[in-house]
Parts: C-alpha cells; sequence; structure tokens
C-alpha cells in the first residue's frame, strides 16, 4: 500500500509546552481524516519535562560498578543515565538485571536481556549527547504513559496516533500506538527514521495513504 | 558452618575481583593541550579599535575510557583598572563540518585515544583606550578555559590558562607557557 511520510518541521519543543498545542499549531492545518501522526518519543518525554542534568544525580557503587559492562556506545555506559534509570525501575530490578543477564550472555549466548529485564526506561533513555540542543546536556527519560499520550492525540484529533523511538542507526521501536495502526508497516517506514536524528527539528510525521 | 564460610569466601573474592576490574578499567583523561596550540593570529582593527585573537586548540583524551565534555567556559582574567573600559568577548567551538557559529558548546564524545581541533576566537575592545597603549599595559591578556567532563567515574571540572599576547603577530612560541590545573 503506498504511503506518503510527511516530516513536520517545529519550534524547538520545550518542557513549557503541551504537546496537543504543539500538535495542534504545527500539524492542524496539514491534518486530513485517515492520516497516522507520529511523534518522536524524546519530543514527548521533553514535553513532560522529562530531563535530568547529570549534575543532579550521584550515581551509587552498583550504578558506577555495571554502567562498566556496557558497551561504551550505548547511554547506560554512564554511571548517571544508569542511577537515573535505578531511581524509576528500582535498583534491585536493575541489579537482577544485571546478573541475570551476565549469566544468560556467558551460558546461553544470548545479548540484550539486560535491557529485556532492567525495565521500559533502560531502553528508552538517552544520555547527554543523545538529544538535540539544548538537551544534549540532559539525560532525557522515555515517555511516561505513551498510551495515555495517544489516546489524547486521536480524541482531540480524530486520527491514528503513535510514539515512536527510531534513530539513524536502523532500529524503530513502538511505545504506544491507537488500535487502528499497521504497526508492522510503520515499523518498515520509520527503519529510516525519516524525521532525522540531528538538527531537522521534525518531531512529528504524518502517514497518509495514497491512491 | 563450612558451607557459610565457603559463601563469605566466594563473596569476597567477587568483590575484590569486581573492585580490581574497576580499578584497571582506569578513567578517561581529556584535556586540552595548551602545549599544542596552533595557528595563532592576532590582528588589529584600528577602525574599530579592536583586536582580535585566534588559535587552535586540540582536545585530547589520553585516558583509557571515552568521556564527555558537556560544558565549556572561556573568561578573561583580570588584567588591572585598565579592564573597566574593555569589552571582551571569547567563545570556543570544536572545528568539524557542521560547527555552531554561535558559541553554543554542543556535547562531545571524546573516545579513548581522540582528538578533536577547537578553534578560540577573543575580540577585545577598550571604549576610551587605542591599541597601543592598550598594548602597553596589557601585553597578554590570559584567557581561562574552564570545562566539564562528564565520565564513567564521575564529573571532572578542569581548567587550562592560555596567555594570549595581544601583539598583531603569528606567535605560536609566546604560547608555550603551559598551565594546566586539574
Amino acid at each position: 500500500m503506498p504511503v506518503q511520510l510527511i516530516p513536520v518541521q517545529t519550534k524547538l519543543v520545550t518542557p513549557d509546552d503541551d504537546l496537543l498545542e504543539v500538535i495542534s499549531e504545527y500539524c492542524g492545518p496539514l491534518l486530513q481524516k485517515g492520516d497516522i501522526l507520529v511523534a518522536a518519543e524524546t519530543m514527548v518525554a521533553i514535553t513532560q519535562g522529562r530531563l535530568i542534568r547529570p549534575e543532579n544525580v550521584k550515581p551509587g557503587r552498583w550504578a558506577l560498578l555495571i554502567s562498566q559492562f556496557v558497551h561504551q556506545d550505548g547511554s547506560l555506559s554512564s554511571p548517571f543515565a544508569l542511577q537515573a534509570v535505578m531511581n524509576e525501575e528500582g535498583t534491585l530490578r536493575v541489579i537482577a538485571a544485571f546478573i541475570v543477564s551476565a549469566f544468560s550472555r556467558v551460558f546461553l549466548r544470548r545479548k540484550g536481556d539486560f535491557y529485556r529485564l532492567a525495565g521500559k526506561q533502560a531502553a528508552l533513555v538517552d544520555d547527554i549527547t543523545g538529544t538535540t540542543p539544548p538537551f544534549d546536556k540532559y539525560i532525557v527519560m522515555g515517555p511516561k504513559e505513551p498510551e495515555k499520550v495517544v489516546a489524547a492525540i486521536k480524541e482531540r484529533f480524530g486520527i491514528e496516533a503513535v510514539i515512536i523511538d527510531a534513530n539513524d542507526l536502523g532500529r524503530a521501536q513502538i511505545l504506544a500506538a491507537t488500535e487502528g495502526v499497521d504497526q508492522k508497516l510503520l515499523l518498515r517506514l520509520f527503519k529510516k527514521n525519516p524525521a532525522g536524528n540531528a538538527d531537522e527539528q521534525t518531531p512529528l510525521v504524518i502517514v497518509r495513504r495514497t491512491s | 558452618m563450612s558451607f557459610l564460610v565457603a559463601f563469605l569466601a566466594c563473596a569476597g573474592t567477587l568483590s575484590a575481583a569486581l573492585a580490581l576490574y574497576y580499578w584497571h578499567l582506569g578513567d578517561q583523561n581529556i584535556l586540552f593541550d595548551i602545549d599544542a596550540v596552533q595557528d595563532l593570529l592576532v590582528q588589529h582593527d584600528p577602525e574599530r579599535n579592536e583586536i582580535i585573537c585566534r588559535c587552535s586548540l586540540p582536545l585530547t583524551n589520553r585516558g583509557e575510557q571515552q568521556g564527555m565534555v558537556n560544558n565549556v567556559f572561556c573568561q578573561p582574567v583580570y588584567c588591572g583598572k585598565i579592564m573597566k573600559g574593555m569589552e571582551i568577548k571569547s567563545q570556543i567551538n570544536v572545528v568539524k563540518d557542521k560547527a555552531r557559529e554561535n558559541g553554543y558548546w554542543e556535547s562531545l564524545i571524546v573516545k579513548k585515544n581522540a582528538h578533536f581541533m577547537t578553534q578560540l576566537e577573543v575580540r577585545i575592545r577598550h571604549n576610551s583606550v587605542d591599541i597601543p597603549t592598550l598594548i602597553r599595559q596589557v601585553p597578554r591578556l590570559t584567557i581561562v578555559i574552564y570545562y566539564q567532563i562528564v565520565g564513567r567515574k564521575g564529573i571532572q571540572w578542569k581548567l587550562a590558562e592560555l596567555p594570549l599576547p595581544l601583539k598583531e603577530a603569528q606567535l605560536p612560541a609566546e604560547l608555550k607557557q603551559k598551565k594546566v590545573v586539574e
């Protein structure tokens, strides 16, 4: 089924903004019946104020230790981001995930168990440098209650809505979607990350079916 | 009893092994390498009564781990009463394809053994004294670069002092007065 992807450029969205108002201002005139509105998870998190300065996080011994075992390219290789995750998901849960994943890695040769077990925030957190300025100075947590957010978008604008975590590395993950969304199709479309990862400032993408 | 002793011995060995591993990994050692300043250029603009100093400054990681340069601030050191009428603007940027020209320091990952070139620009104006008089009183202006490194073992603030000659010239040799304080 042919579809058209329309990235929508917005102003710099900050914690002072209301997500629905931003959508209304920038997408309102463009939206048509049958469209799917895809919102970047980082933007949703920013509007929810899910930003933490590393200076305001005091990493504990477990965060300092466990972060040393995470590959340096990952956000959790920073003890500050890992401590922020521990604060939300629970220190015990993260320690247990670390121990189990260490065993499964060594004995079952299976990767990724740590992120599966340590809670949603472990996979969603962005360390400093991971987000467009000025939020490059912050640890950005994943959005809270994404299901409620997509439901609110659908209720206000009468279209299907999705919150997605996509990046330029070809990975995409749907955090929440309303019922009428073809998730497989969206994942395929967003593997190429049409919204971009850098300074594009296009955190909203309209997916439109074309005949 | 013997089970307890064995358990404690195992726990102790594991803790010691982890502590050793943690220590063995080392930390980042990111520095503005003042010893390696390049391309110093001092220009005078008598019409605008302005002195412009530019130089390239390597930012190097000599440590065992990567780190992130999160914040960088630069400001002049007080140089006497003449400073009252002085307007000094200083900014430091990473030299790269899409560098921001507005002075915003974008958080930067510096991997182990990697280095980036940065450019420091200082613009000095005085509202009542002309350039020759200013240079007589302030032959060199020291700029302090204060930078924050977020590493895998914590946050560090470091400081580098860079004395800039104000005489119109290209004088890399005069900058060989290194002073790095950690």
